[in-house]
């Protein structure tokens, strides 16, 4: 690989995490343009997107990230308003960098006439003469104080054991580094360079709480020997942060900075100038803190290679395989009971770690939903935009973790239900006033844990569901008979139906009678379920159940003939035990089974499977009812032999997908089982019973 | 443990020592299907095993014999019989699964015995090109090798466990799904 590759993929891996983030940020300043955190993430992300592109050698999307740094800084060091023309031309700017970046074009050869277009409206903008306003210097309400250090350090100061790096990173511990500036034009060429000598000299800007005296004690070891100079800028903030011609000239004769570095300088500090002034008027500390979680978290995580975490998944799985076949092996020993005991409790030692590491290890895999959840808020504001509704996206639960794989996969179908709450569920804020709501929607994204679940509800306060629209339409399109009478849960679900839509017209996005049907195969696909509540006039929630991990399931095993079957336990309902003429057939085809005043379709599993059993009665061998919803199904199987924790392997890569079956395992004795998917073995008995 | 099981293990156990040492090109893995004499390129056989009835499939492509678990891994054995459209395969001692991976799928193929390894001169190879391949009506090789007085086919891997079939089964299955 050429060199360059490596540094695109890295590139090309971190690129679309910081165009979210700008993205993220650029959401959060158009609701509230005074979130300074919102300001500094986004500087931060194009900052890196244009570090990293200059490192790849990408000069375009370099030029573009520059273009909307300039941008940035203009309303930041001006403090301007951000208009909506600046909002949407910055949108527009984030759209082509993500087209290049999904569509390969990093060098920006296909998109060159949407790039083209995108500086030219850039560059517009940015020579535009804007008046300015300027910020008057802030009163002292905060108890911080601004301290100004230059610490300058005698040549042979690393043979004293001072690090210069310490000392800053103390003074971080005191307060907050607002910036620090070293010249860098101190240093000699490398012919003259002594790699035992310290050239550098800083002048640092700290915001602490702290008294002068207690920062001054941080150079208690270094103060004698070096020059260290500490002084309140409380009184001159204006002077060192503010619009001051005379600041660059100050830099350059009384601290020897180069004219190149004073100006780099002076650009920076008025940039932090318009952040710390005003930012004294606040209540400080929340910011302040919330730069502090953020630094945290990058140190204490690593990235690794995905891959590298579903083989530990695997081999861990593997490991719980390889253990049980050990302890069936040990039961065929036939060992004296003391001598069985013995080795059996050392096993549960073993059984306990072994647990443990497997949660663990599962732990890995799960993310956090949050920024899947962020990543909808543009989609949501574009389409709100487009429609002329007002909605508030409230997201909930963003902390809720499940597997990185489950995430990968609910992403659809979630743009699938916002899209369609948008299109269908919410109003326009004039409907909304005449039937007297607040013109501005409510949209609700929310996440948590129940019964071993993950929920992700998706509800909005907009006209609900009408049964009757729904029913007629049905009729129409011949889902249901003419005459049909349907529950409301029902008619909810017809709404799943492949090919149903009450959309009026069909619209760029929803309403093409395929999303919700798109929806329900998908989260079935992750062995899910989704249902629907809804109230007339007063909005609509779906909800999707999830499992927490696709690598596990709980299931119960059963045998047919020589081979044995897993079936998830959350979709057996029962056991029973019947009599041959507990089992009508009706019209001399299909049959069914009456439990309890109730009837539920039977057939013996062998027979949909085409596949050997022993028993061919509903009195030699067992009957389970699988359920599905609100659907039940009973099905004769000859033994069920136990109820067990398996993982899921992997088959699709070798085998494709078959109907009914929703992966397989390896049991203790080493041999394959397939898991069922029991919701299209519910298709399968169906197309069974019509072909009778 | 039957002696003639044990020896055919041994073979097996003789031939798979052979697999890990193997370097040169032009070495093929012989064994019988039907009659004929087969080959395949030694460089994608990962394994042989003695045939063990493997978990059967339903709804699924009737090539498939079922999986097994190879490895950790579960993967599906083809029956070449059915394959080549000869009459059903018997199972019995001499039956072994020759395990290769091609373009990362891993699949097992059901020979009725395996013969050899085998290293062919370059001479000794004749490619089959796509006329001669009509001619004779065969898919599935690529070139035929001489071995003395045998005559070994030697097997286009890709067309072996060509995903065609796999596609065609789960094109089968949509349809039955969206009926």
């Amino acid at each position: 690989m050429h060199p360059d590759d490596t540094i695109r993929a890295i590139f090309i891996e971190e690129v679309n995490e910081n165009i979210e983030a700008v993205e993220t940020g650029l959401i959060a300043l158009e609701k509230n343009p005074e979130d300074q955190g919102a300001m500094n993430a986004v500087f931060r992300g194009m900052h890196t997107i244009k570090g990293g592109a200059g490192l790849a050698g990408l000069d375009v999307i370099g030029k573009i990230a520059h273009e909307f740094e300039d941008i940035l800084e203009q309303i930041r060091s001006k403090g301007e308003e951000i208009t909506n023309e600046i909002f949407s031309l910055l949108f527009a700017g984030l759209d082509v960098l993500k087209r290049m970046i999904t569509e390969n074009d990093l060098t920006g050869q296909e998109l060159s006439g949407e790039i083209t277009d995108l500086m030219e409206r850039l560059s517009v903008y940015r020579t535009k003469d804007h008046p300015v306003t300027v910020h008057e210097p802030a009163a002292e309400t905060t108890h911080t104080t601004m301290y100004k250090i230059e610490m300058s350090f005698v040549a042979n100061t690393f043979e004293t054991g001072t690090d210069p790096l310490m000392l800053l990173e103390e003074l971080g511990e005191s307060g907050e580094i607002l910036a620090s500036y070293f010249r860098p034009s101190g240093v000699p060429v490398l012919q003259a360079y002594e790699p035992q000598s310290c050239y550098l000299s800083w002048l640092i800007f700290l915001s602490s709480p702290k008294p002068l005296d207690t920062i001054y004690d941080v150079f208690i070891f270094v103060r004698d020997d070096n020059e260290i100079n500490i002084e309140t800028i409380d009184s001159t903030l204006e002077y060192w942060f503010g619009n001051n011609p005379q600041l660059e000239n100050t830099l350059i004769d009384k601290y020897g900075f180069t004219v190149t570095e004073a100006s780099s300088i002076v650009a920076c500090q008025r940039a932090i100038g318009v952040t710390v002034i005003p930012k004294k008027l606040e209540a400080k500390e929340d910011n302040g803190s919330r730069l502090e979680v953020e630094k945290v978290e990058q140190i204490n995580s690593i990235r690794v290679d995905t891959r590298k975490l579903e083989q530990m998944i695997d081999s861990m799985g593997e490991l719980v395989i390889a253990q049980s076949r050990v302890k069936e092996v040990i039961n065929v020993l036939g060992l004296e009971r003391s001598k069985l005991n013995a080795v059996f409790n050392a096993f549960s030692e073993v059984d306990k770690i072994v647990r443990r590491v497997q949660e663990e290890v599962m732990s890995t895999s799960m993310v956090p939903i949050g920024p899947t959840f962020t990543r909808f808020q543009r989609m949501v504001r574009d389409l709100l935009n487009a429609q002329g509704k007002q909605g508030e996206f409230i997201l909930e639960g963003s902390e809720t973790e499940l597997d990185r794989k489950v995430i990968e996969q609910v992403v659809d179908p979630l743009k699938h239900l916002l899209r369609n709450a948008i299109d269908h569920g919410l109003e326009t804020p004039e409907q909304r006033e005449i039937a007297g709501k607040d013109r501005v929607g409510r949209l609700v994204l929310r996440a948590y844990h129940k019964e071993g679940f993950v929920i992700i509800e998706v509800s909005d306060d907009g006209k609900g569901i009408d049964h009757n629209t729904v029913l007629e339409k049905a009729k129409d399109k011949g889902l249901v008979d003419s005459d049909a009478q349907l529950s409301a849960e029902e008619i909810n679900h017809l709404l799943f139906h492949p090919g149903f839509s009450t959309a009026k017209e069909v619209s760029d996005l929803s309403g093409r009678g395929v999303g919700l049907d798109v929806v329900i195969t998908n989260i079935q696909g992750l062995r899910g379920s989704v249902n629907v509540e809804s109230e007339y006039g007063k909005g609509t929630t779906f909800r999707i159940r999830l499992p927490l991990t696709l690598a596990i399931i709980d299931g119960v095993i059963i045998r047919l003939s020589d081979q044995l079957f897993v079936v998830p336990t959350t979709a057996v309902s029962e056991f029973i035990k019947i009599n041959t003429d507990d089992v009508h057939l009706v019209e001399g085809k299909g049959s069914v089974i009456d439990i309890r005043r109730e009837f539920i379709p039977y057939i013996p599993l062998y027979k949909i499977l085409q596949l050997e059993a022993d028993y061919k009665t509903p009195a030699e061998g067992i009957v389970v009812i699988l359920k599905e919803g609100e659907k039940r199904l009973a099905v004769l199987i000859d033994e069920i032999l136990g109820h067990e924790q398996v993982v899921v392997k992997n088959v699709q890569d070798n085998l494709g997908v078959s109907a009914g079956m929703a992966g397989a395992t390896i049991l203790g004795d080493g041999r394959v089982s397939i898991i069922f998917d029991v919701s299209s073995l519910f298709g399968i008995a169906r197309r069974y019973a019509q072909a009778l | 443990m039957k002696a003639a099981t044990r020896s055919e293990d041994n073979t097996l156990n003789l031939l798979n020592k052979q697999l890990s040492n193997l370097s040169a090109d032009n070495q093929y893995v012989t064994f019988k299907i039907g009659e004929e004499n087969y080959g395949i390129d030694i460089m994608l056989v990962q394994e042989m095993i003695r045939y063990e009835k493997p978990t059967r499939l339903f709804n699924s492509n009737p090539l498939i014999d079922g999986v097994i678990n190879f490895r950790g891994r579960i993967i599906p054995i083809v029956n070449m019989h059915k394959k080549f459209n000869l009459k059903d395969q018997v199972y019995d001692t001499f039956t072994v699964v020759i395990i290769i991976e091609v373009k990362n799928k891993t699949l097992g193929m059901i020979v009725d015995a395996v013969s050899d390894i085998y290293s062919f001169d370059g001479a000794d190879i004749q490619e089959v090109d796509k006329e001669f391949a009509e001619d004779i009506k065969g898919d599935h090789i690529k070139a035929i090798g001489k071995s003395g007085k045998q005559m070994v086919m030697l097997l286009d891997p890709e067309k072996v466990m060509s995903i065609r079939d796999y596609e065609s089964v789960e094109s089968v299955i949509v349809e039955q799904q969206t009926n």
